[in-house]
């Protein structure tokens, strides 16, 4: 009888773990573009290209001839820096010229970065000169004072959202953020505040939403 | 850091997954009308983690074959390209006269009656046999050849094959659909580090158009730079003050960011494409962080920098340089596809003189790429393509010049080498060329830049011996009597 049991017990998890398997793993579609599969009405892209979902915007990233221009406006710098423009130069050929969705690669992010790393530390350089009342990103940063405590990192990161991603930041966007300064940088030297804001300025200036369209 | 300091991190870590738990909540109520009840409705919301779906294998996954899965939904991996011989394309940007180097055969395998518009007079053309029994023109006549065996070895030649490939296409034009270099990576080869590199800024790196799969995006090369920026971040700059754990914690950061930021694209089209490439471009680079840094710089490895005729104070945007940096990033893995483009083959001046000229340095090229792989103990595939050719004036003179284009007269090539062995073929010619002096277009390939570029593709799996791919890559192009004609590695 036990035996029996067993069978049946054995039984039912064979028949669970296929109607599991059947039932949960169906959520994702597999037609069009965002999945593909043989016997689709619609064909799947099988190379590289996009193809288009009636009445719904194309996804797109940044062109390569204005992403400098644009991380300079986000920056709310008035033209790039020699340094900027020789990173710029030199990273270029990486980045998408068209701008279209199937063409970002991983050294085209990388080369996002470090031409924002360049843009953000002429914008730390430029604002570090003006009284905070004239500054536009860095307006609560002490820049005599090398602290730099949770509340001036989500106002200066606010004020960059609000600039280079044109919306408010996600209190997780923020929360992230912060503790990753915190997580990453100890002490309070000049150069590691500096660090601290070229650190977030970066992040914030080459994730997706600086460089979507 | 402090204790303290650690246990505010993790509480803050918490409060952001117990917000991210209860804003998916409040979104799925918005959105649904009612609190999520059921599993299904809990998972949906992403209260519930997936544990089902990261558990079980998907049905569809299990019973579609490899080519009805969506490519847009994988990262280019290199996990099958391991098994793949690194792929370099060769293009000479003009119409090289590639059938006065090699010496095309008739349908029977016999020479033509008569090679007088092709620069090598009547049909008694000196024959120089290489590579096991290929007909070059002999008596120094093809200076790719003589530059070919100026810059690779005796040894090395003996371990190489090379199967030529008559095919017309337009001249001068960058309309030729002579790039494999997607299909390739479709197979499976994207390098470790950099998918694709080219030579200039088209959709290819090189003046061809693709056949039938778009490549990866091509880093164009034109000086060293653009390889070291791209391999390496921060080592001058603002960042280049960052300790490496900390411009790793920022690509983790930036990674992080974008993958919220992404969601909101994927309903767009192409949306779900874009967030993929998003999170495997913003991973790969954290992964790429963690790792010791490749030397590609050509002029640091002594023994390849003798064979590009290079030194450490040769410059960064000499063409050597380049090419020789781009040569060894593929053979050791870093780039999956390479192309290389030669331009000033558009060579019909009067003279056979700067013919000559370029295509020795074809040649040059070429033995480059071979003694590379030899000294690296590295197989190699080459593929060497142009647009359209020349036409001398109908003469005997095995010297005549070239007068003209003559797209008909064209001629690809293949070269693969295997450090162990020369790899087996069974012919050296896909095709033929007609009385007529020209690439049969009747023959499978003899027509179409696109189906010869995918005879290309079936040999290099034929070579890789992944003939099992060929159907994922390109489908049903060709029937099997097709294939039997158009591959020749054995």
């Amino acid at each position: 009888m036990k035996k029996h049991k067993n069978i049946y017990q054995w039984m039912i998890y064979i028949v669970s773990f296929f109607v599991l398997s059947v039932a949960y793993n169906n959520c994702g579609s597999l037609s069009g573009e965002n999945g593909g599969s043989a016997g689709s009405s619609v064909a799947p892209s099988n190379n590289g290209d996009i193809i288009a979902i009636p009445n719904t915007k194309t996804a797109s990233i940044l062109r390569a001839s204005r992403t400098l221009d644009s991380l300079v406006s986000c920056m709310s710098l008035v033209k790039p820096s020699p340094a900027a423009v020789a990173e710029f130069n030199k990273v270029k050929s990486s980045i998408s010229e068209e701008g279209l969705a199937n063409s970002l690669t991983q050294p085209m992010v990388k080369s996002m970065v470090s031409v924002s790393a360049v843009v953000c530390n002429d914008l730390i350089n430029k604002e570090r000169a003006l009284a905070p009342a004239e500054r536009l990103i860095f307006k609560t940063i002490d820049f005599t004072n090398p602290g730099l405590n949770k509340s001036q990192i989500h106002d200066t990161a606010k004020r960059l959202a609000r600039s280079c991603w044109g919306r408010n930041p996600e209190v997780e966007e923020l929360d992230e953020i912060s503790v990753d300064i915190g997580r990453n940088f100890s002490g309070d030297t000049n150069q590691i505040q500096t660090n601290k804001l070229v650190y977030m300025c970066t992040a914030m200036a080459s994730s997706f939403s600086t460089y979507e369209m | 850091m402090s204790r303290k300091i650690e246990k505010e991190i993790q509480k803050e870590e918490q409060e952001i997954q117990r917000r991210k738990v209860e804003k998916n909540f409040q979104d799925y109520c918005i959105s649904h009308g009612k609190r999520p009840m059921t599993r299904r409705e809990l998972l949906g919301a992403g209260v519930l983690s997936f544990s089902a779906t990261m558990t079980l294998p998907t049905l569809a996954g299990m019973l579609l074959p490899l080519q009805a899965r969506a490519q847009s939904d994988e990262c280019p991996s290199s996990a099958s390209g391991l098994s793949l011989a690194p792929f370099i394309t060769l293009n000479l940007s003009g119409g090289a006269m590639l059938a006065s180097n090699y010496v095309p055969m008739d349908a029977g395998g016999q020479t033509l009656a008569s090679y007088n518009k092709m620069g090598l007079g009547n049909g008694a053309v000196p024959i120089d046999r290489e590579f096991g029994n290929v007909p070059f023109a002999g008596e120094g006549i093809s200076k790719l050849l003589v530059q070919l065996r100026a810059n690779a070895t005796a040894q090395t030649l003996a371990k190489t094959s090379f199967v030529a490939i008559p095919v017309r296409s337009r001249d001068d034009s960058g309309d030729n659909l002579f790039d494999a270099s997607g299909m390739v990576a479709k197979a499976g080869l994207v390098g470790t580090d950099l998918p694709n590199l080219g030579s200039n800024s088209t959709e290819t790196g090189i003046r061809q158009m693709y056949a039938k799969i778009k490549p990866p995006t091509p880093l164009r090369v034109s000086n060293y730079t653009d390889i070291a920026g791209a391999l390496a971040l921060g080592a001058t700059g603002p960042l280049s003050n960052l300790e490496e754990p900390q411009k790793i914690s920022l690509l983790r950061l930036i990674t992080r960011l974008s993958e919220s930021q992404i969601q909101k694209v994927n309903n767009q089209s192409g949306g779900r494409m874009l967030a993929n490439l998003v999170g495997c471009a913003t991973n790969k680079n954290v992964e790429l962080a963690e790792r010791e840094k490749p030397t590609v710089d050509v002029r640091q490895d002594t023994s390849l920098a003798p064979v590009w005729g290079v030194a450490n104070n040769t410059g960064d945007n000499n063409q050597a340089v380049v090419f020789g940096s781009m040569v060894k990033s593929a053979l050791i893995g870093v780039s999956g596809t390479v192309a290389l483009e030669q331009g000033g083959y558009d060579y019909h001046n009067g003279t056979r003189t700067t013919g000559d000229q370029r295509d020795g340095e074809a040649g040059a090229t070429i033995g480059r790429i071979l003694e590379s792989a030899a000294l690296l103990g590295k197989k190699v595939f080459i593929y060497v393509t142009s647009d359209g050719s020349c036409v001398s004036p109908t003469s005997d003179d095995r010297a005549a010049p070239w007068s003209s284009d003559r797209g008909e007269a064209g001629v690809a090539f293949m070269l693969a080498y295997d450090p162990q062995a020369r790899p087996a073929t069974s012919g050296f010619q896909i095709g033929h060329f007609t009385s007529g002096q020209a690439a049969d277009d009747k023959f499978i390939t003899g027509g179409s830049p696109e189906l010869a570029s995918c005879a290309v593709l079936a040999n290099y799996l034929k070579f890789n011996n992944r003939m099992d791919l060929i159907t994922p890559v390109i489908g049903s192009t060709f029937n099997t009597s097709q294939l039997d004609q158009i591959i020749k590695f054995t």
